[in-house]
């Protein structure tokens, strides 16, 4: 029995090293067959490598230097979505390995997400890895073949202290909006504050966060002048659904695509 | 009800074993991929599992028969509850491992170094398992599947080194064994 199991020890052994070898000469000879399948929706598109390999652009990424990278929204767009007006809500990325990542809440990644191109410099992420400035490199998924977003209606996502505290639809900051003179329909940033339980003397700094990635931030004592803007749907595309607006301020502060509030409390 | 004290202790103690050692295992992990890197290979052992296979096939040395799935189980828990974000990768996977190391210790009289390290294989297959739920393989690209291969085989070697660190101990330890099935009939 134990020379059984010797044998089928040491013949495993083998034959794990020799398909070892095998899988790595083919994937170091034919890289450029490698695709990788992003889906939205019920649209989906495989993208070959050569063909990211155009699409890409030089960009530094933390921890690893300059690279070859392909933004991932430019990807989600060639399925024709409309940005403007839906939301990526929730990111899968699958690996070659089956290791897979979900983003939750990925409307404050989407701008921030790569598909990055690491030719010889890091074999062992593969032909391609996402990856997600602000997240951690466990989010970033090596190897990667497959991604998959999942929409939804637009949002505003109020953040307290890096938490989410609570995530308003569209048709509950309607029913918070009122006529303000001289900006239009609009929610006072102090009645956002009341809905999450918080006075504007319990803000310290406050930032507003556009789909885009475009932020801007304010100091707590200026809660007062800020609002949320509701856009009228023919200037979506412009705007997006919601803006921000702080009376007073120069006009490129104020933030479009409006998809979350950072609010940074007092000690 | 004695017997099972002195069991979940030991299970108990072999299961800190590999938290204790993860904050020793990361930074080391990533110099070896870095290592790994420098010499162009695409894979470096997965280090963070290695212990987890080895307190799996010395639970199942010490205790005799069912104690791998238990100690499985008491990882997935343990998984669970210090990485609750891959719940439902990691729970399954440990549990898995057990059950894998059970299997490949089936009929083993005396422990050696090939019993354990086919314990590892066969634990370090079934625990792949929960990956391949999520690996690509409908996709039709004999990379995809190539670079599959080469993360599983990755793993499986790790389990193997895992089970042949867990011979080396059991070497070491084996008066556990005796010290165990003493208490156990002492106190019974």
């Amino acid at each position: 029995m134990r020379v059984t199991r010797r044998l089928i020890a040491a013949s495993a052994l083998a034959v794990l090293t020799v398909a070892a070898v095998t899988a790595y000469l083919l994937l170091q000879t034919r890289a450029e067959e490698w695709r990788v399948e992003v889906t939205v929706g019920d649209c989906r598109k495989v993208f070959a490598l050569p063909e990211l390999e155009k699409m890409s652009t030089e960009r530094e990424v933390r921890g690893a230097g300059v690279l070859r990278c392909v933004p991932l929204v430019d990807l989600v767009a060639e399925c024709g979505v409309d940005l403007n007006s839906t939301l990526v809500h929730r990111l899968v990325a699958v690996g070659a390995d089956g290791y897979s990542r979900s983003v939750e809440e990925a409307y404050l990644y989407l701008s921030k997400a790569y598909l990055c191109l690491p030719g010889e410099a890091y074999p062992d992420w593969g032909p391609v890895r996402l990856v997600v400035e602000g997240l951690s490199s466990k989010y970033w998924v090596k190897q990667l073949v497959a991604v998959n977003a999942q929409l939804g209606s637009w949002v505003l996502n109020v953040r307290v202290d890096g938490e989410t505290k609570r995530v308003f639809t569209l048709e509950e900051i309607e029913r918070l909006a009122r006529d303000v003179e001289g900006i239009g329909k609009a929610v006072p940033l102090v009645e956002i504050l009341r809905a999450i339980g918080l006075s504007e003397d319990n803000v310290s700094l406050f930032e507003f966060v556009g789909a885009d990635g475009y932020r801007s931030v304010f100091k707590g004592g200026n809660a007062t002048r800020a609002f949320v803007l509701l856009i009228n749907p023919q200037d979506w595309p412009r705007y997006g659904p919601l803006r921000s607006a702080v009376v007073g301020a120069p006009r490129g502060t104020w933030v479009r695509h409006l998809v979350a509030i950072e609010v940074i409390t007092k000690e | 009800m004695r017997r099972a004290v002195v069991e979940v202790a030991v299970l108990s103690i072999l299961a800190a074993v590999p938290t204790a050692l993860g904050y020793v295992l990361g930074p080391l992990s990533r110099a070896l991929s870095a290592t790994a890197r420098a010499f162009g290979f695409p894979a470096a052992p997965r280090l963070g599992f290695i212990p987890l296979v080895t307190v799996t096939v010395l639970a199942r040395a010490y205790l005799g028969r069912g104690a791998a799935v238990k100690e499985g189980v008491l990882l997935a828990l343990l998984g669970a509850v210090f990485h609750p974000r891959d719940l439902s990768l990691r729970v399954l996977r440990n549990i898995m491992l057990g059950v894998g190391v059970e299997l490949g210790m089936i009929g083993v009289k005396r422990i050696d170094a090939w019993s354990c390290v086919l314990a590892g294989l066969v634990g370090g297959a079934l625990s792949y398992t929960p990956y391949l739920l999520f690996a690509p393989l409908s996709v039709g690209a004999a990379v995809l599947y190539a670079a599959l291969i080469l993360s599983s085989v990755n793993w499986l070697l790790s389990c193997a080194i895992g089970g042949y660190l867990a011979s080396i101990v059991f070497r070491r330890s084996e008066w556990i064994t005796v010290r165990v099935a003493h208490l156990t009939s002492r106190l019974t």
